[in-house]
Protein backbone atom coordinates (compact mmCIF):
# COMPACT_ATOMS: atom_id res chain seq x y z
CA UNK A 1 0.00 0.00 0.00
CA UNK A 2 2.55 2.53 1.09
CA UNK A 3 4.09 1.85 -2.39
CA UNK A 4 1.14 2.56 -4.38
CA UNK A 5 0.71 5.42 -1.85
CA UNK A 6 4.75 7.16 -3.28
CA UNK A 7 4.50 5.25 -6.43
CA UNK A 8 4.94 7.20 -9.87
CA UNK A 9 1.07 7.57 -10.72
CA UNK A 10 0.91 9.54 -7.51
CA UNK A 11 3.31 11.83 -8.30
CA UNK A 12 2.23 15.66 -7.63
CA UNK A 13 2.21 17.51 -10.92
CA UNK A 14 2.29 21.44 -10.59
CA UNK A 15 -0.76 22.80 -12.93
CA UNK A 16 0.22 25.71 -14.62
CA UNK A 17 -1.34 28.63 -16.46
CA UNK A 18 -1.23 29.95 -19.64
CA UNK A 19 0.08 34.16 -19.75
CA UNK A 20 -0.79 34.39 -23.28
CA UNK A 21 3.10 35.98 -23.54
CA UNK A 22 4.24 34.41 -26.83
CA UNK A 23 7.18 31.96 -26.16
CA UNK A 24 6.95 32.78 -22.27
CA UNK A 25 4.60 29.34 -22.14
CA UNK A 26 7.15 27.30 -23.91
CA UNK A 27 10.19 28.36 -21.80
CA UNK A 28 7.95 27.69 -18.64
CA UNK A 29 7.04 24.20 -19.96
CA UNK A 30 10.83 23.17 -19.74
CA UNK A 31 10.43 20.66 -22.39
CA UNK A 32 10.23 21.07 -26.19
CA UNK A 33 7.36 22.76 -27.79
CA UNK A 34 5.49 21.10 -30.88
CA UNK A 35 5.55 24.00 -32.96
CA UNK A 36 6.74 22.41 -36.44
CA UNK A 37 4.20 21.02 -38.68
CA UNK A 38 4.27 17.98 -41.21
CA UNK A 39 4.40 18.64 -45.05
CA UNK A 40 3.73 15.74 -47.16
CA UNK B 1 -6.05 25.09 -17.10
CA UNK B 2 -3.39 22.08 -18.10
CA UNK B 3 0.20 20.91 -16.85
CA UNK B 4 1.91 22.64 -19.28
CA UNK B 5 3.28 26.21 -20.28
CA UNK B 6 3.07 28.74 -18.08
CA UNK B 7 2.81 30.37 -14.57
CA UNK B 8 3.06 27.55 -11.50
CA UNK B 9 -1.48 27.96 -10.31
CA UNK B 10 -1.79 29.58 -6.66
CA UNK B 11 1.81 30.44 -6.43
CA UNK B 12 3.49 34.13 -7.05
CA UNK B 13 5.67 35.20 -9.72
CA UNK B 14 8.47 37.57 -8.85
CA UNK B 15 9.12 39.44 -12.57
CA UNK B 16 12.42 41.81 -11.53
CA UNK B 17 14.14 44.30 -13.87
CA UNK B 18 15.68 47.25 -14.30
CA UNK B 19 13.81 50.09 -15.46
CA UNK B 20 11.69 49.88 -18.98
CA UNK B 21 11.92 45.97 -19.30
CA UNK B 22 8.60 45.74 -19.51
CA UNK B 23 7.66 44.29 -16.32
CA UNK B 24 3.79 46.05 -16.09
CA UNK B 25 3.52 45.28 -19.59
CA UNK B 26 4.61 41.58 -18.88
CA UNK B 27 1.67 41.93 -15.98
CA UNK B 28 -0.81 43.31 -18.13
CA UNK B 29 -0.73 40.67 -20.78
CA UNK B 30 -0.84 38.19 -18.58
CA UNK B 31 -4.38 39.47 -16.95
CA UNK B 32 -5.37 40.56 -20.43
CA UNK B 33 -4.86 37.15 -21.88
CA UNK B 34 -6.43 35.13 -18.68
CA UNK B 35 -9.48 37.74 -18.91
CA UNK B 36 -10.23 37.44 -22.77
CA UNK B 37 -9.07 33.80 -23.64
CA UNK B 38 -9.67 32.12 -20.16
CA UNK B 39 -12.57 33.91 -18.81
CA UNK B 40 -10.48 34.28 -15.75
CA UNK B 41 -11.17 37.93 -13.65
CA UNK B 42 -8.18 39.48 -12.86
CA UNK B 43 -6.92 42.13 -10.42
CA UNK B 44 -4.67 44.38 -11.05
CA UNK B 45 -2.82 46.40 -7.97
CA UNK B 46 -1.06 49.61 -9.03
CA UNK B 47 1.77 51.37 -6.30
CA UNK B 48 3.07 53.37 -9.13
CA UNK B 49 1.57 54.16 -12.41
CA UNK B 50 -2.59 55.81 -11.96
CA UNK B 51 -5.06 53.54 -13.17
CA UNK B 52 -5.59 56.46 -15.59
CA UNK B 53 -2.15 56.22 -17.43
CA UNK B 54 -2.34 52.35 -17.28
CA UNK B 55 -5.41 52.45 -19.23
CA UNK B 56 -3.65 54.17 -21.89
CA UNK B 57 -0.37 52.11 -21.65
CA UNK B 58 -2.32 49.00 -22.31
CA UNK B 59 -4.36 50.49 -25.25
CA UNK B 60 -1.02 50.92 -27.14
CA UNK B 61 -0.97 47.38 -27.62
CA UNK B 62 -4.69 47.04 -28.25
CA UNK B 63 -6.03 45.63 -24.82
CA UNK B 64 -9.24 47.55 -23.89
CA UNK B 65 -8.87 47.31 -20.24
CA UNK B 66 -11.71 50.31 -19.47
CA UNK B 67 -14.33 47.76 -21.38
CA UNK B 68 -13.34 45.07 -19.28
CA UNK B 69 -13.38 47.17 -16.58
CA UNK B 70 -17.02 47.99 -17.31
CA UNK B 71 -17.46 44.14 -17.47
CA UNK B 72 -16.63 43.60 -14.17
CA UNK B 73 -13.98 41.13 -15.37
CA UNK B 74 -10.94 43.29 -14.58
CA UNK B 75 -10.21 45.31 -10.95
CA UNK B 76 -7.46 48.10 -10.89
CA UNK B 77 -6.79 48.76 -7.64
CA UNK B 78 -4.76 52.35 -6.82
CA UNK B 79 -2.50 52.26 -4.33
CA UNK B 80 -0.50 54.55 -6.38
CA UNK B 81 1.13 57.53 -3.86
CA UNK B 82 -1.09 60.72 -3.02
CA UNK B 83 0.57 63.49 -5.35
CA UNK B 84 0.00 65.79 -2.29
CA UNK B 85 3.01 63.14 -0.46
CA UNK B 86 1.45 61.22 2.63
CA UNK B 87 2.84 61.47 6.61
CA UNK B 88 3.37 58.19 8.08
CA UNK B 89 3.37 58.33 11.92
CA UNK B 90 3.67 55.42 14.84
CA UNK B 91 3.14 52.31 13.61
CA UNK B 92 1.88 51.30 9.90
CA UNK B 93 1.15 47.93 8.53
CA UNK B 94 -0.62 47.40 5.23
CA UNK B 95 -3.74 45.64 6.96
CA UNK B 96 -5.79 47.88 5.24
CA UNK B 97 -4.86 46.99 1.93
CA UNK B 98 -4.36 43.38 2.12
CA UNK B 99 -7.99 43.29 3.32
CA UNK B 100 -9.19 45.68 0.32
CA UNK B 101 -7.00 42.95 -2.21
CA UNK B 102 -8.66 40.05 -0.75
CA UNK B 103 -12.40 42.02 -0.49
CA UNK B 104 -11.29 42.29 -4.86
CA UNK B 105 -10.82 38.74 -5.44
CA UNK B 106 -13.53 37.63 -3.92
CA UNK B 107 -16.20 40.12 -5.51
CA UNK B 108 -15.12 39.40 -8.79
CA UNK B 109 -14.09 36.10 -8.19
CA UNK B 110 -10.70 36.69 -9.65
CA UNK B 111 -8.19 33.66 -10.77
CA UNK B 112 -5.44 36.17 -11.42
CA UNK B 113 -3.04 39.08 -9.71
CA UNK B 114 -1.00 41.39 -10.87
CA UNK B 115 1.19 43.64 -8.53
CA UNK B 116 3.02 46.75 -9.91
CA UNK B 117 5.58 47.38 -7.93
CA UNK B 118 6.40 45.91 -4.65
CA UNK B 119 9.73 48.29 -5.14
CA UNK B 120 7.74 51.24 -4.83
CA UNK B 121 5.87 50.24 -1.89
CA UNK B 122 9.70 49.81 -0.01
CA UNK B 123 9.86 53.73 -1.58
CA UNK B 124 6.83 55.22 -0.02
CA UNK B 125 7.82 54.40 3.54
CA UNK B 126 11.13 54.99 5.42
CA UNK B 127 10.10 51.40 7.57
CA UNK B 128 12.27 48.84 5.02
CA UNK B 129 11.86 45.92 7.57
CA UNK B 130 7.94 46.47 8.74
CA UNK B 131 7.44 46.88 4.23
CA UNK B 132 8.91 43.53 4.34
CA UNK B 133 7.00 41.82 6.38
CA UNK B 134 4.30 43.03 5.09
CA UNK B 135 4.46 42.24 1.62
CA UNK B 136 5.29 38.81 3.17
CA UNK B 137 1.73 38.94 4.78
CA UNK B 138 0.00 40.31 1.44
CA UNK B 139 2.03 37.10 -0.54
CA UNK B 140 1.02 34.78 2.46
CA UNK B 141 -2.50 35.59 2.23
CA UNK B 142 -2.88 35.32 -1.61
CA UNK B 143 -1.59 32.10 -1.54
CA UNK B 144 -4.17 30.94 1.30
CA UNK B 145 -7.11 32.42 -1.65
CA UNK B 146 -5.28 30.53 -4.48
CA UNK B 147 -5.27 33.44 -6.75
CA UNK B 148 -2.14 33.11 -9.19
CA UNK B 149 0.35 36.29 -8.72
CA UNK B 150 2.99 38.23 -10.72
CA UNK B 151 4.54 40.66 -8.60
CA UNK B 152 6.92 43.09 -10.35
CA UNK B 153 9.79 44.24 -8.95
CA UNK B 154 12.76 46.79 -9.89
CA UNK B 155 16.54 45.73 -10.12
CA UNK B 156 19.57 48.11 -10.55
CA UNK B 157 21.66 45.54 -12.59
CA UNK B 158 21.21 43.69 -15.36
CA UNK B 159 23.78 40.95 -14.08
CA UNK B 160 23.41 42.50 -10.58
CA UNK B 161 20.94 41.27 -7.34
CA UNK B 162 17.63 40.21 -8.44
CA UNK B 163 15.83 42.61 -6.95
CA UNK B 164 16.40 45.44 -4.47
CA UNK B 165 15.46 45.70 -1.38
CA UNK B 166 15.72 42.03 -0.60
CA UNK B 167 12.19 41.24 -2.19
CA UNK B 168 12.99 37.60 -3.33
CA UNK B 169 13.55 36.48 0.39
CA UNK B 170 9.91 36.80 -0.10
CA UNK B 171 8.89 35.56 -3.25
CA UNK B 172 11.37 32.93 -3.49
CA UNK B 173 9.11 30.07 -5.79
CA UNK B 174 9.62 31.67 -9.04
CA UNK B 175 11.49 34.22 -10.16
CA UNK B 176 11.84 35.54 -14.05
CA UNK B 177 13.85 38.23 -15.13
CA UNK B 178 13.35 40.93 -17.87
CA UNK B 179 17.04 42.09 -19.10
CA UNK B 180 17.67 45.20 -21.58
CA UNK B 181 20.97 45.44 -22.06
CA UNK B 182 23.05 47.87 -24.11
CA UNK B 183 25.28 45.98 -26.48
CA UNK B 184 27.41 47.69 -29.59
CA UNK B 185 25.22 51.05 -28.84
CA UNK B 186 21.77 48.44 -29.18
CA UNK B 187 19.43 47.57 -26.64
CA UNK B 188 18.59 43.77 -26.43
CA UNK B 189 15.72 42.45 -24.27
CA UNK B 190 15.84 38.94 -23.21
CA UNK B 191 14.21 36.85 -20.46
CA UNK B 192 15.45 34.44 -17.90
CA UNK B 193 13.08 32.10 -16.13
CA UNK B 194 15.75 31.92 -12.86
CA UNK B 195 13.50 29.34 -10.58
CA UNK B 196 10.11 27.54 -11.44
CA UNK B 197 9.64 25.85 -7.94
CA UNK B 198 8.62 22.41 -8.38
CA UNK B 199 8.54 22.03 -12.23
CA UNK B 200 11.35 21.96 -15.22
CA UNK B 201 11.76 24.71 -16.98
CA UNK B 202 13.83 26.05 -19.44
CA UNK B 203 17.48 27.38 -18.28
CA UNK B 204 19.05 30.63 -19.75
CA UNK B 205 18.21 33.57 -21.68
CA UNK B 206 15.61 34.09 -24.23
CA UNK B 207 15.37 36.85 -26.31
CA UNK B 208 12.24 38.76 -26.69
CA UNK B 209 10.22 41.95 -28.04
CA UNK B 210 7.82 44.42 -27.61
CA UNK B 211 5.78 44.62 -30.68
CA UNK B 212 2.18 45.84 -31.40
CA UNK B 213 0.99 42.93 -29.42
CA UNK B 214 2.79 42.70 -26.69
CA UNK B 215 5.49 40.72 -25.78
CA UNK B 216 7.23 37.78 -27.94
CA UNK B 217 9.75 35.68 -26.56
CA UNK B 218 11.44 33.45 -29.08
CA UNK B 219 12.24 30.42 -27.03
CA UNK B 220 14.48 28.96 -29.60
CA UNK B 221 15.19 26.02 -27.16
CA UNK B 222 11.76 25.21 -27.87
CA UNK B 223 11.88 24.52 -31.36
CA UNK B 224 11.98 20.93 -32.49
CA UNK B 225 13.79 19.69 -35.13
CA UNK B 226 10.36 17.62 -35.91
CA UNK B 227 9.17 18.91 -39.47
CA UNK B 228 9.42 16.24 -42.26
CA UNK B 229 11.18 16.89 -45.77
CA UNK B 230 9.31 17.15 -48.58
CA UNK B 231 9.64 15.50 -51.54
CA UNK B 232 8.73 17.94 -54.20
CA UNK B 233 11.08 20.38 -55.84
CA UNK B 234 11.04 23.64 -56.90
CA UNK B 235 12.60 26.23 -59.66
CA UNK B 236 15.06 28.38 -59.03
CA UNK B 237 14.23 30.21 -62.27
CA UNK B 238 17.43 29.13 -63.65
CA UNK B 239 16.95 26.01 -65.81
CA UNK B 240 20.62 25.05 -65.70
CA UNK B 241 20.77 25.80 -61.81
CA UNK B 242 17.85 23.53 -61.58
CA UNK B 243 19.44 20.66 -63.05
CA UNK B 244 22.73 21.39 -61.00
CA UNK B 245 21.05 20.93 -57.91
CA UNK B 246 18.81 17.83 -59.09
CA UNK B 247 15.70 19.21 -60.47
CA UNK B 248 15.35 22.25 -58.07
CA UNK B 249 15.60 22.83 -54.41
CA UNK B 250 13.56 21.09 -51.86
CA UNK B 251 9.52 22.86 -51.26
CA UNK B 252 10.54 23.86 -48.06
CA UNK B 253 14.54 23.83 -47.57
CA UNK B 254 16.92 27.04 -46.62
CA UNK B 255 18.87 28.43 -49.52
CA UNK B 256 21.88 29.80 -49.44
CA UNK B 257 24.36 31.83 -51.82
CA UNK B 258 27.24 33.27 -50.31
CA UNK B 259 29.79 35.51 -52.16
CA UNK B 260 31.92 38.35 -52.63
CA UNK B 261 29.49 41.81 -53.57
CA UNK B 262 28.52 41.69 -57.21
CA UNK B 263 28.90 37.46 -57.33
CA UNK B 264 25.08 37.54 -58.42
CA UNK B 265 23.53 36.69 -55.27
CA UNK B 266 20.93 39.60 -55.58
CA UNK B 267 20.25 38.28 -59.23
CA UNK B 268 19.72 34.69 -57.75
CA UNK B 269 17.00 36.09 -55.21
CA UNK B 270 15.39 37.74 -58.31
CA UNK B 271 15.11 34.87 -60.19
CA UNK B 272 13.96 32.90 -57.25
CA UNK B 273 11.04 35.38 -56.04
CA UNK B 274 10.39 35.24 -60.36
CA UNK B 275 9.84 31.57 -60.77
CA UNK B 276 7.39 32.55 -57.32
CA UNK B 277 5.52 34.34 -59.78
CA UNK B 278 5.43 32.51 -62.61
CA UNK B 279 4.00 29.87 -60.79
CA UNK B 280 0.93 32.10 -59.07
CA UNK B 281 2.53 32.28 -56.04
CA UNK B 282 3.55 34.42 -53.74
CA UNK B 283 6.63 35.31 -52.72
CA UNK B 284 8.43 37.76 -49.91
CA UNK B 285 12.01 39.69 -49.95
CA UNK B 286 13.77 41.43 -47.10
CA UNK B 287 16.10 43.78 -48.43
CA UNK B 288 18.69 44.76 -45.98
CA UNK B 289 21.76 46.38 -48.35
CA UNK B 290 19.64 48.23 -51.28
CA UNK B 291 16.62 50.85 -51.36
CA UNK B 292 13.61 49.44 -53.35
CA UNK B 293 14.42 51.90 -55.77
CA UNK B 294 17.60 50.09 -56.91
CA UNK B 295 15.95 46.65 -56.26
CA UNK B 296 13.77 47.47 -59.45
CA UNK B 297 16.17 49.25 -61.24
CA UNK B 298 18.24 45.97 -60.96
CA UNK B 299 15.48 43.49 -61.55
CA UNK B 300 14.96 45.10 -64.73
CA UNK B 301 18.14 45.42 -65.82
CA UNK B 302 17.35 41.25 -65.90
CA UNK B 303 14.09 41.24 -67.69
CA UNK B 304 12.81 40.99 -64.28
CA UNK B 305 9.56 43.55 -63.34
CA UNK B 306 8.74 43.65 -59.26
CA UNK B 307 6.40 46.47 -59.95
CA UNK B 308 3.65 44.02 -61.68
CA UNK B 309 4.72 41.63 -59.57
CA UNK B 310 3.59 44.12 -56.71
CA UNK B 311 0.62 45.22 -58.29
CA UNK B 312 -0.83 41.73 -58.83
CA UNK B 313 -0.27 41.11 -55.33
CA UNK B 314 2.36 38.41 -55.28
CA UNK B 315 5.03 40.37 -54.50
CA UNK B 316 6.32 41.68 -51.46
CA UNK B 317 9.09 44.22 -50.72
CA UNK B 318 10.52 45.06 -47.53
CA UNK B 319 13.24 47.23 -47.13
CA UNK B 320 15.05 48.65 -44.29
CA UNK B 321 18.65 49.50 -42.63
CA UNK B 322 19.90 46.46 -40.21
CA UNK B 323 20.81 49.26 -38.12
CA UNK B 324 17.04 50.83 -37.97
CA UNK B 325 16.17 48.53 -35.14
CA UNK B 326 17.46 45.40 -32.75
CA UNK B 327 17.64 41.83 -34.48
CA UNK B 328 14.87 40.74 -32.45
CA UNK B 329 12.65 43.78 -33.58
CA UNK B 330 13.14 42.57 -37.54
CA UNK B 331 12.82 38.66 -36.65
CA UNK B 332 9.42 40.19 -35.12
CA UNK B 333 8.99 41.95 -38.38
CA UNK B 334 9.56 39.14 -41.00
CA UNK B 335 7.25 37.02 -38.70
CA UNK B 336 4.37 39.70 -39.13
CA UNK B 337 4.82 40.19 -42.06
CA UNK B 338 5.17 36.40 -43.43
CA UNK B 339 1.94 35.62 -41.30
CA UNK B 340 -0.07 38.98 -42.98
CA UNK B 341 1.27 38.15 -46.43
CA UNK B 342 1.83 34.15 -46.05
CA UNK B 343 4.24 33.52 -49.07
CA UNK B 344 5.02 30.37 -50.20
CA UNK B 345 8.61 31.49 -50.77
CA UNK B 346 10.45 34.20 -48.79
CA UNK B 347 13.86 35.80 -49.80
CA UNK B 348 16.76 37.74 -47.42
CA UNK B 349 19.10 39.78 -48.95
CA UNK B 350 21.26 39.39 -47.28
CA UNK B 351 21.39 37.80 -43.94
CA UNK B 352 25.08 39.05 -43.40
CA UNK B 353 23.83 42.53 -43.42
CA UNK B 354 21.97 41.81 -40.33
CA UNK B 355 25.16 40.42 -38.29
CA UNK B 356 26.84 44.32 -38.00
CA UNK B 357 27.06 45.38 -35.30
CA UNK B 358 25.69 42.95 -32.96
CA UNK B 359 27.21 39.90 -30.98
CA UNK B 360 27.95 36.74 -33.12
CA UNK B 361 25.84 34.49 -30.31
CA UNK B 362 22.89 37.11 -30.87
CA UNK B 363 23.32 36.58 -34.62
CA UNK B 364 23.40 33.31 -34.59
CA UNK B 365 20.03 32.83 -32.38
CA UNK B 366 18.45 35.15 -35.39
CA UNK B 367 19.41 33.19 -38.22
CA UNK B 368 18.20 30.19 -35.64
CA UNK B 369 14.99 31.38 -35.22
CA UNK B 370 14.42 32.70 -38.92
CA UNK B 371 15.49 29.33 -40.18
CA UNK B 372 13.02 27.57 -37.73
CA UNK B 373 10.30 29.85 -38.11
CA UNK B 374 10.64 29.44 -42.17
CA UNK B 375 10.76 25.91 -41.68
CA UNK B 376 7.73 25.99 -39.96
CA UNK B 377 5.65 27.75 -42.03
CA UNK B 378 6.59 25.59 -44.68
CA UNK B 379 8.31 27.83 -46.92
CA UNK B 380 11.53 27.97 -49.31
CA UNK B 381 13.77 30.56 -47.98
CA UNK B 382 16.13 31.71 -49.72
CA UNK B 383 18.91 33.92 -48.12
CA UNK B 384 22.18 34.96 -48.91
CA UNK B 385 25.52 36.39 -47.40
CA UNK B 386 28.14 38.23 -48.44
CA UNK B 387 31.26 37.43 -48.13
CA UNK B 388 34.43 39.59 -47.49
CA UNK B 389 36.77 38.51 -49.57
CA UNK B 390 36.74 39.00 -53.16
CA UNK B 391 38.86 36.23 -54.70
CA UNK B 392 40.41 32.95 -52.71
CA UNK B 393 38.84 31.07 -49.90
CA UNK B 394 36.43 32.37 -47.71
CA UNK B 395 34.49 31.14 -44.44
CA UNK B 396 30.91 30.42 -44.97
CA UNK B 397 30.87 28.62 -41.19
CA UNK B 398 31.16 31.72 -39.59
CA UNK B 399 27.70 32.31 -37.05
CA UNK B 400 26.71 28.99 -38.12
CA UNK B 401 24.62 29.70 -41.31
CA UNK B 402 26.08 26.95 -43.06
CA UNK B 403 24.93 23.93 -40.88
CA UNK B 404 21.62 25.09 -40.85
CA UNK B 405 21.34 25.56 -44.20
CA UNK B 406 19.94 22.87 -46.59
CA UNK B 407 21.50 24.21 -49.79
CA UNK B 408 24.39 26.41 -50.33
CA UNK B 409 25.33 27.69 -53.56
CA UNK B 410 29.24 29.14 -53.46
CA UNK B 411 29.63 32.17 -55.84
CA UNK B 412 33.34 33.50 -56.38
CA UNK B 413 35.34 36.17 -58.91
CA UNK B 414 37.84 34.16 -60.64
CA UNK B 415 40.88 35.36 -62.72
CA UNK B 416 41.36 33.97 -66.29
CA UNK B 417 43.76 35.83 -69.15
CA UNK B 418 43.24 38.95 -67.43
CA UNK B 419 39.48 38.91 -67.01
CA UNK B 420 37.57 38.84 -64.05
CA UNK B 421 34.77 35.98 -64.50
CA UNK B 422 32.35 34.35 -62.34
CA UNK B 423 32.26 31.01 -60.63
CA UNK B 424 29.14 28.64 -59.27
CA UNK B 425 29.26 25.61 -57.39
CA UNK B 426 26.86 24.24 -55.47
CA UNK B 427 28.54 23.14 -52.48
CA UNK B 428 25.50 21.50 -50.47
CA UNK B 429 22.71 20.01 -51.38
CA UNK B 430 21.04 18.11 -48.26
CA UNK B 431 19.18 14.96 -49.12
CA UNK B 432 19.89 14.96 -53.36
CA UNK B 433 22.71 14.41 -55.83
CA UNK B 434 24.06 17.85 -57.10
CA UNK B 435 26.41 18.70 -59.85
CA UNK B 436 30.20 19.04 -58.29
CA UNK B 437 31.54 20.90 -61.13
CA UNK B 438 32.48 24.25 -60.80
CA UNK B 439 30.51 26.15 -63.53
CA UNK B 440 30.87 29.81 -65.10
CA UNK B 441 28.09 32.16 -64.64
CA UNK B 442 27.12 34.57 -66.43
CA UNK B 443 25.03 37.53 -66.42
CA UNK B 444 23.50 38.88 -69.25
CA UNK B 445 20.75 41.16 -70.16
CA UNK B 446 18.38 38.48 -70.04
CA UNK B 447 19.62 36.68 -66.55
CA UNK B 448 21.79 34.46 -65.75
CA UNK B 449 23.94 31.94 -68.38
CA UNK B 450 25.76 28.99 -66.83
CA UNK B 451 28.33 27.32 -68.80
CA UNK B 452 31.58 24.40 -68.74
CA UNK B 453 33.92 27.30 -69.32
CA UNK B 454 36.03 26.32 -66.30
CA UNK B 455 35.89 22.25 -67.14
CA UNK B 456 39.98 22.32 -67.91
CA UNK B 457 41.32 24.51 -64.95
CA UNK B 458 41.56 23.17 -61.72
CA UNK B 459 41.90 25.41 -58.22
CA UNK B 460 39.13 27.93 -59.56
CA UNK B 461 37.98 28.99 -56.06
CA UNK B 462 41.67 29.72 -55.06
CA UNK B 463 41.02 32.81 -57.88
CA UNK B 464 43.95 32.13 -59.64
CA UNK B 465 43.58 28.67 -61.60
CA UNK B 466 45.50 27.43 -63.92
CA UNK B 467 44.83 24.92 -66.89
CA UNK B 468 45.12 21.47 -66.60
CA UNK B 469 47.85 19.97 -68.52
CA UNK B 470 46.83 15.89 -69.69
CA UNK B 471 49.14 13.51 -68.47
CA UNK B 472 50.42 12.02 -71.31
CA UNK B 473 50.65 8.59 -69.80
CA UNK B 474 47.59 8.50 -69.16
CA UNK B 475 46.55 9.13 -72.78
CA UNK B 476 49.10 6.85 -74.18
CA UNK B 477 47.46 3.87 -71.61
CA UNK B 478 44.12 4.41 -72.87
CA UNK B 479 45.10 4.85 -76.93
CA UNK B 480 46.96 1.44 -75.97
CA UNK B 481 43.54 -0.01 -74.77
CA UNK B 482 41.81 1.36 -77.91
CA UNK B 483 44.31 -0.05 -80.12
CA UNK B 484 43.61 -3.30 -78.23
Amino acid sequence: MNDKKFGKSNKMQVQKLPTGIEGFDDVCRGGVACISKYTR
Amino acid sequence: MFVGGGLPVSRSTLVSGTSGTGKTVFSLQYLHHGICNFDEPGIFVTFEESPLDIIRNAASFGWDLQELIDQNKLFILDASPDPDGQDVAGNFDLSGLIERISYAIRKYKAKRVAIDSITAVFQQYDAIYVVRREIFRLIARLKEIGVTTVMTTERVDDYGPIARYGVEEFVSDNVVLLRNVLESEKRRRTLEVLKLRGTVHMKGEYPFTMGMDGISVFALGAMRLTQRSSNIRISSGVKDLDDMCGGGYFQDSIILATGATGTGKTMLVSKFVEDAYNNNERAILFAYEESRAQLLRNATSWGIDFEKMESDGLLKIICAYPESTGLEDHLQIIKTQINQFKPKRMAIDSLSALARGVSLNAFRQFVIAVTGYTKQEEIAGFFTNTAEEFMGSHSITDSHISTITDTILLLQYVEIKGEMARALNVFKMRGSWHDKRIREFIITNSGPEIRDSFSNFEQIFSGAPHRVVPDQNVQNVFKGIDNN
